[in-house]
């Protein structure tokens, strides 16, 4: 299940003529239909399994036509591979440009899941090409946008190839400015926050699940119960067993249930969940207390979008259960306590006694590594002698690959011997990032999406959209690394700007080098508020939890299928 | 880079020579950290070659695992003096020693050693 079931889904396809759609995977494929098109991103390990299936073909004398259309575009390695296996010839190459993928009503991606590494450790600025092309494209169907606001290194690149893209392309847009303004965002202003476990609902969800282009896997029994295994667990009274089986369940915001869930803190969410379900319950009473014939009818009308909303509300409650198995265990508690301390900068040797105590566990490499960047951004460093005791713990438990691991962080800056400054201590008190005494049902601050702490990129943002803008905390803004900038975009004549009065303004974040579930969730409850009275659109080069930004570094000796 | 390199030659006289280059390139470097890397680079050649005497007289695989890994190993197998000695040879703290104990005679359900312990 790839990023194009987004776009396309196996219907349309059938409507547009499709017999069968085969999911690409390794071994002979089996089809008696003559043409056969194949729909991949640009990625060697795809080419050899298509030219494995098309010799195949050709060895059992079939005869057929071959398509191949990359997503976004081509790449001349692939050809070559192609090319060196001989069947290049076999197919008509098309390419489908699709750069921005649309998540849901507000959350774009551009999918590059390596943004981050590619430009800060390889020093490869393609996919910063690629951003400011997507932002080019944006403009074009909604207008220039004239106030642009960014903070580091990667923004400013971006900034600059916008302009002379905008140079170079002499004639401009004339459709007029739907939206007000442009942030732009580095990811490496805050690593702070993907490092932390995301706490509200969608976020644990991708923390446990991991979410994968909008879905996630469930066990069958959850998403689909066959009638009769339901009620053989209704007359024994026992669960069903799991089936082993996973199947995909979509999350996205047409899924009423899931829409108003998803942005809240997770211990507020049973509450929640109940409520919704007495709401069901009592709309199912009424039903059978109706008498007259009219009535019924009107009840028949909503019946169906109700049983929608009770199988969702079944499916979210089934999840939900599951992962308070996860939060009530006393690891995790004690992981986000090491957090919770670090944030705050309290109780150092606590933490440093948990994360000797995970590695000596030899607990997942992920959590470790996660910890320790936490540890890094929030003390400004590690002192050289623990940094020492600690590398030596990490190689000897998890092998001495993971010696070009440190080095990949090293030079990333996101492990570092410590430096005196106390930056983190004044970033985090002027910009009033703990929170203490939080009412998490009814938040009044970002903070709730983290239970106590506030995203640091958002708070930036909050900031930026203030009428004072970024000015008022200038000195927080010299500490955090790369260049700050605000700029105006003139606009072309003939655009004229036709603000609509009746509507929100609209700002458009991009987050370059990835974006927490979280963040999005702080975002829109951001956009809620009155004092901000606006609109956010996001925009990222990719949705990420603190995993995946890791991933990229960790060394891993047998390479991932 | 010779490292990465290293690590994916399967080869094990390979494998070692990619080390030995690594360490001379660590060691040339005035830096502290590359120095640390160098011991370390420098432990994992003795590990392997230490694996490799073990799978010969054990019968059992143990190249690819780490130092924590192994010891937990040998503690599975019975082979406590083994284990002990490793222990020494590459300094690892008594702390981690114990969990790794721990975590081994636990699932080999062996309490009577456990409590000794």
């Amino acid at each position: 299940m790839g990023f194009l079931n987004l776009i396309a889904d196996p219907q349309y396809l059938q409507s547009q003529g499709a017999e069968q759609i085969f999911p690409l995977k390794r071994g002979p494929l089996e089809t008696n239909c003559k043409n056969v098109v194949y729909i991949v991103t640009p990625d060697i390990k795809y080419m050899h399994i298509i030219t494995d299936q098309v010799k195949q073909h050709a060895m059992d004398g079939l005869k057929k036509e071959y398509s191949l259309v990359f997503v976004p575009r081509g790449t001349i390695l692939c050809s070559r591979v192609l090319e060196e296996e001989g069947v290049l010839g076999n197919f008509t190459i098309h390419e489908f440009p699709l750069d921005i993928v649309p998540f849901d009503e507000d959350v774009l991606s551009l999918e590059l899941g390596n943004s981050y590494k590619e430009y800060l450790l390889d020093g490869d600025r393609t996919s910063l090409f690629y951003v400011a092309k997507s932002l080019m494209k944006f403009q074009a169907m909604f207008g220039t946008i004239p106030v642009v606001k960014g903070k580091g290194q990667c923004s400013r690149l971006v900034m600059d190839m916008i302009t002379r893209m905008r140079k170079e392309m002499g004639e401009e847009f004339t459709v007029p400015p739907e939206i007000d303004s442009l942030i732009l965002i580095d990811r490496d202003i805050d690593t702070v926050t993907p490092m932390c476990t995301q706490l509200t609902y969608e976020g644990l969800i991708d923390e446990i699940y991991s979410i994968k282009n909008n879905a996630i896997f469930l066990d069958e029994t959850i998403v689909n119960p066959s009638q009769q295994q339901q009620q053989q667990a209704q007359s024994t009274g026992k669960a069903i067993p799991p089936s082993g089986k996973k199947v995909p369940f979509p999350l996205h915001s047409n899924d009423k249930v899931y829409s108003e869930i998803r942005d809240t803190n997770f211990s507020i969410l049973c509450g929640l969940l109940n409520k919704k379900a007495k709401d069901i319950d009592e709309y199912y009473k009424k039903f059978k207390s109706t008498q007259s014939i009219t009535a019924i009818r009107d009840h028949m009308k909503k019946l169906a979008s109700y049983q929608m909303e009770h199988n969702s509300l079944r499916i979210h409650t089934c999840i939900t259960e599951e992962i308070l198995d996860i939060t009530k265990s006393s690891s995790f508690m004690k992981g986000i306590e090491a957090e919770q301390n670090l944030l705050a900068g309290v109780n150092l040797e606590a933490v440093e006694r948990y994360l000797e105590e995970s590695i000596n566990k030899k607990d997942s490499i992920y959590k470790v590594i996660r910890l320790l960047i936490l540890y890094n951004s929030t003390n400004n460093g590690i002192k050289p002698k623990y940094l020492e005791f600690i590398k030596r713990e990490i190689i000897q438990t998890y092998g001495t690959e993971q010696i070009l691991t440190f080095y990949n962080l090293e030079k990333l800056g996101l492990i570092r011997k410590s430096d005196p400054k106390p930056t983190f201590n004044v970033i985090r008190k002027e910009l009033n990032l703990i929170i203490e005494d939080l009412n998490e049902s009814n938040p009044s601050d970002i903070a709730y999406t983290y239970s106590g702490y506030a995203p640091l990129s958002v708070r930036l943002i909050q900031h930026a959209i203030r009428p004072s803008g970024w000015r008022s905390i200038e000195e927080v803004m010299r500490l955090l690394p790369g260049p700050t900038f605000e700029e105006i975009q003139p606009l072309p004549q003939g655009a004229t700007t036709n603000v609509k009065s009746d509507r929100k303004p609209i700002t458009l974040v991009y987050f370059i080098g990835g974006v927490t579930f979280s963040e999005i969730s702080a975002l829109r409850f951001l956009s809620r508020q009155d004092q901000a009275n606006r609109d956010f659109i996001i925009l990222t080069t990719k949705l990420i939890n603190g995993n995946q930004m890791i991933d990229n570094f960790i060394e891993k000796l047998t390479p991932d299928n | 880079i010779f490292l990465y390199e290293g690590f994916r030659n399967p080869d094990f006289d390979g494998r070692l020579k990619g080390y030995q280059k690594a360490i001379d390139c660590y060691h040339t470097s005035k830096d502290k950290d590359d120095q640390l890397y160098g011991k370390l680079t420098e432990e994992q050649i003795k590990l392997e070659v230490l694996q490799k005497e073990l799978e010969g007289s054990l019968q059992e695989p143990f190249s690819g695992m780490s130092i924590s890994d192994t010891i937990f190993k040998l503690i599975s197998l019975n082979q406590g003096k083994r284990a002990n000695s490793l222990k020494s040879e590459f300094k690892v703290p008594d702390k981690r020693f114990w969990w790794i104990k721990i975590k081994a005679l636990s699932i080999l359900n062996d309490w009577e050693e456990l409590m000794k312990f």
